[in-house]
């Protein structure tokens, strides 16, 4: 009894952990997920699910990747299916042997299946489909032997091919390592049993493409989106659903020792945990964490807390710079901090277009803010067309809604309200900007919108990803009022080096209105400035400050000193003239 | 003043066979048996705002079910179908959903006639009755089938996709080819001979991808790209006959506008025409459609396969002057006999001249129309918001607009039925970007009615569906291929093309 307690125990303490690590140390992975899938809650999106094999599994992933919508409610079903997939392990043992002694084992899949989630290509869909299979196990254990179970083994091998797919394999092979290990199951009447459920097991995926004719076989054979790479076969899925059907095969062969029960349990307990500590440590990816965290805030406008990551830790990767450089331009910094951090080029300013499913979502985000609509509406069209699943995304379908409304085309954007008022968490909003459609002026009022519309491009020109700046001119010229769009055309020279245009358009900033020239573009114009040959040099203007003159003398004086990239790094690391010089 | 509205049973029913009037008393009675009777407390004085649009439409005598909603909120829809000797009544709680062997009943005994509807609703605990409109019932039957891809309307990159067959008697939709069978492929240009499902030719691009050709219900995939031509096939019109497609090469680029009115503009770097003679395997050059100042494209044969119908435009520099593009109709005479061109290109109609642009010149089957779109400059004119429909009358050259088909938003792709009777079109009028089809109704006299969008059982079909219908083509019967073998040929080396000495 205190075993079983202390089992119990153990296992809520372990469904904590998980739903402590999803909430606090791995949310922006299930935030990722979430937007790029729409979850209708509506009969047709739930048979269009049911139409394939395995086709359940996947409707019910989804349906618990909407709820990462809020990582705490989210982790919850992440908790509560890898704690069903250990009890079920541990029960299905218990068919064999009563034992409590290696209960630790039984949490071995749960924590395999739990590394794999931390690679946000792996979807819940998958560790839902185990869990039937072990659900199905389970039930088919508790059935005493005779014509019931007989007909319910081989009934349920086409039940469970269509809510779980080719996991079904692993039922069937359950059934046939019960015969091969276990004498007292190795009648006639079994073996007949598993023959006639292999032979179902092998038919039924080409019975299926009879239906579903347009999927290649091998879609036939695996049924669930375990991964979002259909192309990707899900060897670890297989491996953690065979170790989980044969743990309780093996543990059965384990000895039973019955001297020192609690010390073996504690052994076990602390090869358990420190293999698990390692595992999730090994699978864990925070640096895709820390980008994933970006693009969050970005998209939730949260601007302070994107410069307040920054602070923390300067971020490196393009994605997660152009989601800071943004948030800097969003607050009216960007000029005047942009070299405090970490700058890799132009692609940390406006990454490059990309047929995948990131990039020109992120990206997508800083033109929407720039006023480039057509382009943002583009992006991100394109980043849901390129999800490799077919599905729709969330996140897209809201972007398309806004770029509509900004851009006049109220029947598009009611389309994907409409579309988005059958989510769960994005009805609210939905119903919200239905009603405000209805209303052009508080459309207008809005901080965000109105001055998207306001700002709306009059005066069409094509766009050019390898033109940007021009394309940043082109807007610039449009409203010469448009800080933000004044700093990344600026930006953009800066970190291309490119300073013969950034002397041309600096005058261009005279509308803007500042109060004292930015560091970087004063840092800029010095340099410049110096390298303008003597005789075409006119005098130094008033904005530039003799504090900024005599630094950037030193900088020169001391650049071409052997170690100067070292030893210029701690005073200078921040300047312009360091990126201009020293960073690629 | 309060109308009552009931259940409506008519007595002249002699004409109808016993069988169908058993069906329909049986139908009207099991539906009846559910139907809230009511009084109306207010008669609107307008007819209804529908969606889809079906007042004063012209429909075939074999389409399936025009389900509709009135653009109100609602608690119940309540509609008769009112004709001389019989009526189908139906409430729903969320639109007119009417049951299909009624339906063609009324259809089939009202053939040349007329259908009055009576649209009431149930708003709160009242019921509110719109004037009545009619639906008009041609005695022209309209072909079984409408093949159309759907595909999203993006830019660079695609999801899923296929080329689709929907039974225009009922809402029955298979997949033709989708292209979730290999993955990352992309169909497109469907092609059938005049309506027919066992000539059917598209390409399916990719790494495992070809021309896929369906001559006489045989299946080839053929690799068309050759040294001596400038692209893979594109654009396809097969040959009356069935020995010859005519196709375009195309050096297709697109460039993405910044301004709010505007999204694409797909232009040609560079464009020609090609026949390819099936049987021999062989692409037939002519000079006059391969000209390095001109750039040619949509090519369609005459009905009789003497004519070889195309557009023409002289070369810009492209994308610079891509305004200045201006496609006009013109024809060359073709021998079907020998595979050989005219030497005289006809200039039947010169867009240019009005500063417009011709793209998909279609005869009817008939021969006596050919139907275009006209734009204000280039060829793809799914992304131009002032693109029309137009018809040349082949006797006299006079074009007319399709005012009735035509809108403020886009129309573009079309194709014929069999018997020239119906036209279907993609039209972009519901919200600018998802492409629709409608179906329009052409008399002997060169009159077109009132357009109808394509019935869908569910009526919020439209709003869920993230597709756009294109490429709608009518076809006599179900296209009927072996995709086993489908897969099997594209993973194979595929038949490449030769080009004619």
């Amino acid at each position: 009894m205190k075993n079983i307690s202390t089992n119990i125990i153990a296992s809520i303490i372990f469904g904590i952990i998980v739903y402590l690590f999803f909430t606090l140390m791995y949310p922006y992975h299930l935030h990722y997920q979430e937007q790029y899938q729409l979850f209708l809650i509506t009969g047709d999106y739930f048979l269009s699910y049911l139409q394939m094999p395995g086709g359940f599994s996947d409707y019910m992933g989804g349906f618990i990747t909407q709820f990462y919508f809020y990582p705490s409610v989210g982790s919850i079903f992440i908790a509560i299916l890898l704690v069903s997939l250990q009890q079920l392990t541990w029960k299905i043992s218990q068919r064999f042997n009563k034992t409590p002694l290696y209960y630790p084992l039984t949490f071995i899949p749960s924590l395999f299946y739990w590394a794999l989630l931390c690679n946000e290509n792996y979807l819940p869909g998958g560790l839902v489909a185990l869990v039937i299979v072990m659900m199905f196990i389970y039930f088919t254990t508790q059935i005493k032997d005779g014509i019931l179970k007989s007909v319910l083994s081989l009934l349920f091998v086409p039940v469970l091919y269509w809510l779980a797919g080719g996991a079904v394999v692993f039922y069937v092979l359950f059934s046939a390592l019960m015969i091969l290990f276990l004498s007292t199951r190795r009648t006639t009447q079994n073996i007949f049993i598993v023959v006639m459920q292999v032979a179902l097991v092998i038919s039924l995926p080409y019975l299926a493409k009879v239906i579903l004719i347009q999927y290649p076989i091998i879609k036939m054979w695996i049924g669930v989106n375990y991964y979002s790479f259909p192309n990707t076969f899900p060897f670890y899925v297989g491996g953690i659903i065979l170790l989980s059907i044969s743990l309780p095969i093996i543990m059965n062969t384990l000895p039973e020792i019955k001297s020192k029960p609690q010390l073996i349990l504690a052994i076990q307990y602390l090869i358990i945990i420190s293999a698990g500590i390692f595992i999730i440590n090994k699978s864990s990816d925070f640096d895709k964490e820390e980008v994933m965290a970006y693009d969050f805030y970005s998209r939730m406008r949260q601007w302070d807390k994107v410069i307040a990551m920054a602070d923390q830790k300067a971020p490196s990767s393009p994605l997660s710079v152009s989601c800071l450089n943004l948030a800097l331009a969003k607050k009216g910094l960007l000029a005047e901090q942009m070299f405090n951090y970490y700058q890799n080029g132009t692609g940390g300013l406006l990454p490059n277009f990309k047929k995948d499913f990131t990039i020109p979502m992120v990206t997508g985000e800083i033109y929407y803010q720039l006023g480039f609509i057509n382009t943002a509406q583009r992006y991100t069209f394109e980043a849901m067309e390129a999800l490799p699943l077919y599905q729709k995304s969330a996140r897209s379908i809201k972007r398309l809604a806004e770029t509509n409304l900004i851009n006049g085309n109220q029947a598009l954007a009611s389309k994907y309200l409409k579309l988005l008022q059958k989510t769960q968490f994005y009805k609210k909003w939905a119903t919200a900007m239905y009603k405000a459609m209805e209303e052009p002026q508080i459309l207008m009022r809005h901080s965000e919108y109105g001055q998207l519309m306001t700002h709306k491009i009059q005066n069409d020109f094509f766009f050019s990803e390898g033109e940007k700046d021009m394309m940043l001119g082109q807007l610039f010229t449009a409203n010469k009022k448009n800080r933000l769009v004044y700093e990344y055309l600026m930006a953009y020279c800066l970190l291309n080096k490119d300073l013969n245009h950034f002397m041309q358009y600096l005058s261009l900033g005279q509308s803007i209105g500042y109060k004292q020239m930015p560091q970087s573009f004063q840092e800029a114009f010095i340099y410049g400035w110096k390298m303008t040959p003597q005789k075409d040099q006119k005098p130094i203007p008033s904005f530039i400050s003799n504090k900024k003159i005599q630094s950037a003398n030193t900088f020169l004086s001391m650049m071409n000193l052997p170690n100067a990239k070292e030893a210029l790094k701690k005073d200078y690391g921040n300047t312009y003239w360091y990126y201009l010089q020293f960073r690629n | 003043m309060e109308t009552p509205i009931g259940i409506i049973c008519n007595s002249e029913i002699k004409t109808l066979e016993m069988k169908h009037l058993l069906i329909i008393i049986s139908t009207l009675v099991l539906l009846s048996a559910c139907n809230e009777t009511f009084k109306v407390k207010k008669t609107y004085s307008t007819v209804p705002d529908l969606f889809p649009d079906y007042i004063g439409v012209t429909i075939p005598c074999n389409i399936a079910p025009l389900n509709f909603k009135v653009n109100e909120d609602y608690s119940k829809i309540d509609v008769v179908l009112e004709t001389k000797n019989e009526s189908i009544h139906v409430q729903h709680n969320d639109f007119a959903n009417f049951p299909i062997d009624p339906w063609r009943e009324l259809l089939n005994a009202n053939k040349g006639d007329s259908i009055q509807v009576k649209v009431s609703i149930k708003k709160e605990n009242d019921w509110y009755a719109y004037q009545p409109f009619s639906i008009y019932v041609s005695d022209d039957a309209i072909d079984d089938y409408l093949a159309y891809r759907l595909i999203a309307p993006g830019y660079e990159v695609y999801s899923k996709m296929g080329i689709y067959q929907r039974s225009l008697q009922d809402f029955k939709q298979d997949a033709i080819y989708e292209n979730t069978l290999v993955q990352g492929s992309c169909v497109n240009c469907h092609s059938f001979r005049m309506g027919s499902a066992k000539d059917m030719s598209m390409h399916i691009r990719g790494k495992q991808g070809g021309t896929v050709l369906l001559t006489d219900n045989k299946m080839e995939v053929l690799k068309t790209k050759t040294v001596e031509t400038l692209s893979k096939f594109v654009y396809p019109y097969w040959h009356p006959s069935g020995n010859y497609m005519a196709y375009t090469l195309n050096d297709t680029h697109q460039v993405f506008h910044s301004s709010s009115n505007k999204r694409v503009e797909v232009f040609d770097n560079a464009s020609d025409v090609i026949v390819y003679d099936i049987a021999k395997n062989e692409i037939i050059k002519c000079d006059a459609l391969m000209s390095d100042s001109v750039f040619e494209t949509f090519p369609s044969f005459s009905p009789d396969g003497k004519t070889l119908y195309f557009c023409s435009a002289k070369t810009e520099i492209m994308p610079v002057e891509y305004t200045k593009v201006k496609y006009n109709l013109c024809s060359i005479s073709f021998d079907p006999q020998n595979g050989t061109f005219g030497t005289k290109v006809d200039t039947l109609f010169k867009a240019s001249n009005i500063g417009k642009s011709v793209t998909f010149p279609r005869p009817s089957p008939d021969g006596k129309y050919v139907m275009f779109t006209l734009v204000d400059y280039g060829n793809f004119s799914i992304w131009h918001k002032e693109a029309d429909l137009f018809l040349l009358d082949t006797e006299t050259n006079k074009v007319t607009a399709i005012d009735a088909a035509n809108s403020d938003d886009t129309e573009s792709y079309h194709s014929w039925s069999s018997d020239s009777r119906w036209f279907v079109f993609s039209s972009r009028r519901l919200n600018g970007l998802y492409t629709r089809p409608y179906i329009a109704h052409l008399n002997a006299d060169g009159i077109v009615g009132k357009p109808f969008l394509l019935p869908q059982k569910d009526i919020n079909h439209y709003d869920d569906l993230l597709f756009s219908y294109n490429i709608p083509e009518f076809i006599t019967e179900k296209v009927n291929i072996d995709i086993p073998k489908l897969e099997a040929q594209l993973k194979g080396e595929g038949k490449q093309v030769r080009v004619r000495n």
